[in-house]
């Protein structure tokens, strides 16, 4: 088990060496001078062409990319931002818990929502119980995220007043970001878990636990739900990553100062530094997130354990 | 010993979906005694596991339909019986071994805790925890499983092991009745003989009847007190084993049925099927269902059904005898 946690988590490196060379090589193609971003427009050309060469930004392409590198690990130094002439690290670590806060509460809701609403609606297939949550989430999955925020916020904050439209002050300045974030992934859930379920309930096993004479409920929840559960905690983990990757639209909408937004500042300004910084940082918390989804199907079904363990 | 656990009168079974109607069990009727082991053999398709799930009452709950007929086990009807009354005779009173014992266990729990859940729901004698796993243990040890590894999941066994896990479970409460559906048909035939010279003694040392389906005349032989022979939905032929496998008097299509196994005792080159397929389902001939395969067809077979001919207990459902009465 620890061979295998281990392993894994050396396989992260690779990946995030791979993230940086493309995301470095993107940002050295994009038109634009770095000098000229930082001093403004009205500076003094040979100003800006000191700056460049003192910066190292004038030098190759891979002396640039290695150094790069050899910052981040030998010093964990991301660089200072262009725009706030700040380490870059320092402002992704106070944007983060945002986000992480806004995900973590997106993702459980969805779970809750949309996993029993699945199981409920395979249960009784084809009744009321199905065909009303499938057309919900069949519309919540089709609709755009900006387009929800903007009508949870024209309904809850300015009709009827209930909650504050933007900000992060208290906990019910989060109620319409997590709702927007959420509804959408709870739709995806129930789809997957109501598929999964239906596949499952017609198995062999389901028979025989219905032969012990075990009622419906203890059928469905201890027998078929674990059975079921596989590929939903892959899309579970897969809509957690994203999220955590910066609900940038839930985020822009309801002006929250997540990572998302930070992004897209970053790139509007062209703040090479932070961006790169920013998706550094954001595929390690994917990578890490899928290593807890892999066990995550340890802990579910003991066939993958096995093959963990040996 | 003679008393009847179970009698079947009349009972009709059918599927139907939006597209057809299958017409699956077409009015059988059968009775087990106390202690007796039933053979239920005949082709696939021929209604052997729709009538064993008609007696557990697990019949896909949304085709399948019983318009006709009775089950009584243990003088209560159990066709009428309440959903909740029926879970606790499913398992405890009754209780089912599988055909696919690949597919019959749940691959994310352990065989201990398969074998406990039906302890767990029956639990009338107040067993505490200790006890029960006292009898989860012992359950294992009686179908030859090592008690060790009562927390290893499904994929850790093999296939014989695995059907000797699934009868395991349907042993555990030692039910009155015994419903086998093909339990060595996925297995390798040393398997099979080890597997059912168990279920034999386990059998014979809890006083179980049994209702054994097969397609096998020999597990028949090996294992039955009495046989019916099932076809298109219909019991042909019923009797006592010496009654299908000493008797002159036969129905065409057992005659059939064992002109399709080799015999040791006849020098002959090739075997003699029964010419044909089992007629479709959802529309089965208007006389006798076996007609457009039988080697004697009479002009009336095409038309009217055969009504059944007895001698003794002996039952055929055929013209031939009919008419010569």
């Amino acid at each position: 088990m620890i061979k295998f946690v281990v392993g894994r988590t050396l396989m992260i490196i690779p990946i995030l060496l791979g993230v940086t060379f493309i995301v470095f090589t993107i940002l050295y193609l994009t038109p634009g001078d770095p000098g000229r971003m930082i001093l403004g427009p009205q500076a003094e050309q040979i100003a800006v062409d000191m700056l460049n060469e003192e910066m190292g930004f004038n030098d190759p392409f891979f002396t640039r990319f290695f150094a790069y590198v050899i910052n981040v690990v030998t010093r964990f130094d991301f660089g200072t931002s262009f725009r706030t002439r700040q380490p870059v690290f320092d402002e992704i670590l106070i944007r983060f818990p945002y986000t992480l806060r806004l995900a973590t509460a997106a993702v459980v809701v969805a779970s809750f929502i949309g996993i029993p609403i699945g199981v409920l609606s395979a249960v009784k297939q084809y009744s009321l119980a199905d065909l009303i949550p499938r057309a919900i989430s069949m519309f919540l999955a089709a609709v755009p995220l900006f387009w929800l925020g903007l009508m949870l916020i024209l309904t809850f904050a300015l009709t009827l007043g209930w909650l504050p439209s933007s900000g992060v002050a208290t906990w019910r300045h989060y109620i319409l970001p997590v709702t927007t974030s959420a509804l959408p992934t709870a739709a995806g859930l129930m789809r997957m878990t109501r598929s999964t379920m239906l596949e499952t309930i017609r198995q062999d096993y389901i028979r025989t636990a219905r032969a012990k004479g075990a009622p419906e409920g203890r059928v469905i929840f201890k027998h078929a739900l674990k059975n079921a559960l596989l590929p939903v905690v892959t899309v579970l983990g897969g809509s957690f990553g994203f999220l955590l990757g910066g609900a940038i639209v839930t985020e822009t909408v309801f002006a929250m100062p997540g990572l998302g937004t930070m992004m897209v500042n970053a790139i509007r300004m062209q703040d090479i530094p932070m961006v790169l910084a920013a998706t550094i940082f954001i595929a390690t918390i994917c990578c890490l997130v899928i290593l807890m989804v892999d066990l995550a199907y340890g802990f579910i079904d003991p066939r993958i354990r096995a093959k963990f363990l040996k | 010993m003679s008393e009847k656990l179970l009698e079947i009168k009349d009972l009709e079974v059918i599927y139907k979906t939006d597209l057809e109607t299958v017409y699956a069990v077409n009015g059988i009727n059968l009775s087990l005694n106390r202690g007796e082991t039933v053979g239920i053999v005949g082709e696939t398709g021929a209604g052997k596991t729709t009538t064993a799930l008609s007696i557990m009452r697990l019949l896909p709950s949304n085709t399948g339909v019983i318009p006709n007929g009775s089950i009584t086990f243990d003088g209560q009807n159990i066709l009428t019986l309440k959903e909740g009354d029926m879970r606790a005779i499913r398992g405890e009173r009754i209780s089912m071994i599988f055909q696919d014992p690949m597919t019959s266990l749940n691959p994310v729990l352990s065989v201990g805790d398969q074998i406990e859940e039906a302890l767990i729901l029956h639990n009338h004698e107040k067993r505490t925890k200790e006890q029960i796993k006292m009898r989860v243990e012992e359950t294992l040890e009686l179908v030859g499983i090592p008690s060790f590894r009562k927390n290893e999941y499904p994929h850790q066994f093999s296939g014989g092991m695995k059907q000797r896990v699934v009868i395991a479970i349907a042993l555990a409460c030692e039910p009155e009745l015994l419903i086998a559906d093909e339990p060595t048909t996925a297995l390798d035939v040393t398997i099979q003989a080890q597997v059912l010279a168990m279920m034999k003694e386990l059998k014979d040392k809890m006083q179980t009847s049994m209702i054994m389906i097969t397609h096998d005349l020999g597990i028949v032989a090996l294992t039955c007190d009495k046989v019916a022979v099932m076809y298109a939905g219909e019991i042909v032929e019923f009797g006592t084993v010496e009654d299908i496998f000493r008797s002159e008097k036969h129905h065409p299509y057992t005659i059939g049925l064992f002109g399709s196994i080799p015999n040791l005792e006849q020098e002959s080159e090739r075997l003699d099927p029964i010419d044909g397929l089992m007629p479709d389902p959802t529309d089965l001939p208007a006389g006798c269902k076996f007609s457009p395969r039988c080697p004697s067809c009479m002009e009336i077979c095409k038309t009217s059904p055969p009504n059944d001919y007895y001698d003794g207990e002996h039952r055929i459902k055929c013209h031939l005898f009919n008419i010569e009465d």
